[in-house]
């Protein structure tokens, strides 16, 4: 009988153990996720948009939303709207009540001016300003408005203020310098509030009662960042993570392959153009333009380069933004840029090198940063064999993203060269995509397009205060550079996300802000 | 002999004032400009000139050289381009997670290798040697990111033994520490069989031999003692070498260590931290380095009287 006893003992503490876990997981309810880029700071004001600026955002809340569809939300504004006699200089700005700090600070107008006396201030290093540097002065009106004052008529001021950078922290945090401490917890309004950060590998974060609005069932959320690809898998395959932002495409068979596993894919903000060289005298006939862009097989790009998780790129801005519309014009046809080509004077020579008058088309070099996207580097020798393909020689210079994207800067040579680059712009708004990549003299504007309607157009969008007839500019903006073809349209990636069977209702986000405080766990 | 290692601290001073001087204009040279990259790819050019004079980035390179010269006279290395945090704490963190698991590695790999090298040396030309050098070269021609993955496959992803990265616990040293130890072995077995082998022909072996004195006896007092200072000159120069090369293990397992410091900081042309870093590492050799001098002479007498 004692030796029943001492079995049965045993028995017990040994299911006790190994009950243990999965009692503690399904009490606690911790979302893990890995992501792809370090978490390099706790202040959401520095903290470049991605993924570590959405793993903040859990933390720290910004005045609106911008969602999926390029409109906005709200969050922390209630209300927003022009000030009729200002000009359009000035936007009065309406807070939600009784909303509250994790340090127990009332969230109100002041809280905000002390926000933005911090991001106004030129001597504090924010590196996205850029986003809302058109704004001047900020003050509160009462305890509960904020009036905004720009230096020009901007439109995009709902965005501006929905973007990371304009998160908004508790002003006792920002005095006390948290915000540059990564051993301490700055306070945010968000619906988790940071528990532990270890520099630049680790965020937990735990649900914080006091939360305004609603959330998903997790306790906590754990933020791992694991850059190299393959390790970031091989912590999801292992279980050791319930979701990894992202799986390559190379991993997504192994990923759908496990009855356990899925995979999510959104298209990104992200596209990649090729800058076309507007000074080099052949490429100013449009025709020539034109030409390039249907000589380059998007669909089988998608397939060989992307693995099937990309999307052909079908309009001069990135997809998921206010104004974008798909304009299929440039599709796969040989051809029909040899007609093109034909009709431009040039035609292939016995070197199989595109001829005028002749003269040879000029080698020219085509330039690329390699290991800031994934893929960056394929999909240029790709293009450059495309190119070469149709009779265009280029001298293909794939250098590391540090030393390829200043040299792309730079004023010499602007125009000169092609230049491949994906861009994407985190405040959401297919304005800044349009004339900050296309407009005349703007430094991101590497093949020196100099269209002046661009400008106009850009100037008229910053002016008009009706989204949807602002919506309607940029789409017309946008369809005027896409038929003018400045740039070889390729592709815009996916973003593929892979979950394990708990995680419900995760919604992915096209500019990365996925909506993680929504998540629910379930069982598996 | 302290004579000797002043000598020595004397030149390693003087030698990392010139590695440091050229590393700090030399990354200067390198094409990139940390404001354009930390300001990202929308940041207006008012946007990078701003944030270049809040990096100091903006004086002339000798101005900057003087200042940081200054600096580090102090203690202070200035703070890092990419987190805004001070530079000398973050390599400090690092380097503490290096040093453990480089020490793990060593210790592994010194507690293979040895015996191994004695074993194949005393059984030279026979299955034991070829069976225990083959083993060694193997692990050693491995390359650490295929061995890493395939040991992540195996215990982590099948198995679920061992976690697959990062700093939990005691098990996640394992498999980090297996694939650095595996770099390693081969060097180390290689050089003590050397060793073993040559002092085994000595003159003084052989006598020893005829007096009748019992062959492990000779092993002990005799051989090892004699062939111990080749070894150690190796394990404290890769000692050295590993701390500051194990980018790729760092990288695969996510540790947190110097290595992977190092790599960012390229990439983000974080120029105070990659000046500490090779500051640290030219340290770290030449620390090592002497270590083994004075176990050399601890170890060998007539070192000592040299």
């Amino acid at each position: 009988m004692a030796f029943s006893r001492q079995r049965l003992s045993a028995l017990l503490l040994a299911t006790a153990l190994l009950a243990a876990p999965a009692a503690f997981a399904q009490e606690a309810k911790t979302f893990r996720a890995v992501i792809s880029l370090p978490i390099q700071t706790l202040d959401p004001q520095k903290s470049i948009a991605g993924l570590a600026g959405d793993a903040l955002r859990t933390v720290f809340q910004t005045l609106t939303f911008v969602q999926s569809d390029g409109s906005v939300a709200p969050m922390l504004a209630q209300s927003w709207e022009i000030d009729p006699n200002s000009e359009g200089l000035q936007w009065i700005v309406k807070l939600k009540p009784d909303v509250v700090f994790h340090d127990g600070e009332p969230f109100n107008a002041a809280a905000v001016a002390a926000n933005w006396k911090r991001l106004l201030d030129p001597k504090v290093p924010i590196q996205a300003r850029s986003n809302i540097n058109m704004i001047t002065e900020v003050e509160a009106i009462d305890d509960l408005t904020v009036r905004f004052t720009t230096n020009r008529p901007f439109s995009g001021f709902p965005m501006a203020i929905g973007h990371a950078v304009s998160s908004i922290v508790s002003p006792k945090s920002i005095a006390a310098g948290l915000l540059d401490d990564p051993n301490a917890s700055p306070a945010g309004t968000g619906p988790y509030r940071i528990a532990r950060f270890t520099l630049p590998d680790e965020l937990e974060v735990e649900k914080f009662d006091n939360y305004w609005g609603k959330t998903g069932n997790a306790e906590k959320l754990v933020f791992i960042s694991r850059p190299d690809e393959q390790a970031r898998m091989a912590a999801f395959l292992a279980g050791e993570a319930d979701a990894n932002f992202y799986v390559g495409a190379e991993s997504r068979g192994r990923v759908e392959g496990s009855q356990d596993l899925r995979t999510e894919a959104i298209a990104s903000i992200r596209e990649f153009i090729v800058h076309l060289p507007m000074k080099v005298d052949a490429l100013q006939d449009i025709r020539v333009r034109r030409a390039l862009n249907h000589a380059i097989d998007r669909d089988q790009i998608v397939k060989s380069v992307f693995g099937g998780v990309a999307e052909p790129a079908l309009s001069a801005i990135q997809p998921g933004v206010a104004g974008y519309e798909k304009l299929p014009i440039y599709t796969y046809d040989v051809d029909k840029a040899a007609a093109l080509l034909k009709e431009a004077g040039w035609t292939k020579n016995a070197n199989g090198v595109l001829e005028k008058d002749g003269k040879p088309f000029p080698t020219l070099v085509f330039m690329s940063g390699r290991g800031r996207v994934p893929n960056d580097a394929r999909l240029a020798q790709v293009t450059a064999a495309y190119l070469n393909q149709i009779g265009i020689p280029t001298t293909l210079q794939i250098d590391e993203f540090a030393t390829f994207y200043p040299a792309a800067m730079a004023p010499d040579g602007r125009g000169t060269r092609f230049v491949h680059m994906s861009w994407g712009f985190g405040q959401m708004d297919g304005a800044a995509f349009l004339c900050t990549v296309y407009g005349e003299g703007r430094p991101q504007n590497f093949g020196g397009y100099e269209n002046p309607k661009v400008g106009e157009a850009c100037g008229k969008i910053d002016n008009t205060f009706d989204a949807a007839e602002r919506a309607r500019l940029i789409a017309e903006a946008t369809k005027m550079v896409y038929e003018d073809a400045p740039a070889i349209f390729l592709v815009v990636p996916s973003l593929l996300a892979g979950f394990n069977s708990t995680v419900k209702n995760l919604k992915l986000d096209a500019g990365e802000n996925h909506l993680l405080w929504e998540v629910e766990l379930g069982a598996n | 002999m302290l004579t000797q290692v002043l000598k020595t601290l004397a030149h390693s001073v003087i030698s990392l004032f010139l590695l440091f001087t050229f590393v700090f204009f030399m990354i200067r040279i390198m094409p990139g400009d940390p404001a354009r990259l930390l300001g990202g790819a929308g940041a207006s050019d008012y946007d990078v000139q701003t944030l270049r004079e809040s990096l100091g980035l903006d004086r002339s390179v000798m101005e900057q050289f003087l200042i940081f010269v200054r600096n580090v006279a102090q203690g202070d290395f200035g703070r890092s381009i990419q987190t805004g945090q001070p530079v000398g704490a973050e390599i400090l963190t690092a380097l503490a997670w290096s040093f453990s698991l480089v020490t793990a590695a060593m210790l592994l790999a010194i507690a293979f290798a040895v015996p191994a090298g004695v074993v194949a040396a005393v059984k030279r030309n026979r299955l034991p040697d070829i069976s225990l050098t083959s083993i060694a070269v193997a692990s050693t021609s491995l390359p650490a990111f295929w061995l890493a993955l395939i040991l992540i496959e195996v215990f982590s992803v099948n198995l679920r033994l061992l976690p697959s990265g990062g700093t939990g616990d005691l098990r996640n040293y394992i498999l980090p520490t297996v694939v650095l130890a595996a770099t390693q072995v081969g060097l180390i077995t290689r050089m003590t069989r050397a060793s073993v082998v040559e002092v085994l022909t000595a003159d003084y072996v052989r006598t020893a031999r005829a007096k009748g004195v019992h062959p492990y006896r000779i092993l002990l007092r005799h051989v090892l003692v004699n062939a111990a200072a080749p070894t150690v000159t190796v394990v404290g120069l890769q000692t050295g070498l590993v701390l500051a090369g194990s980018i790729v293990t760092e990288t695969i397992f996510n540790w947190p260590g110097v290595g992977r410091l190092l790599i960012r900081a390229v990439q983000a042309r974080d120029y105070p931290m990659i000046q500490a870093l090779i500051l640290v590492f030219g340290v770290a050799m030449v620390t090592f380095n002497l270590l083994a001098d004075l176990l050399n002479m601890l170890i060998d007498p007539r070192l000592r009287k040299k």
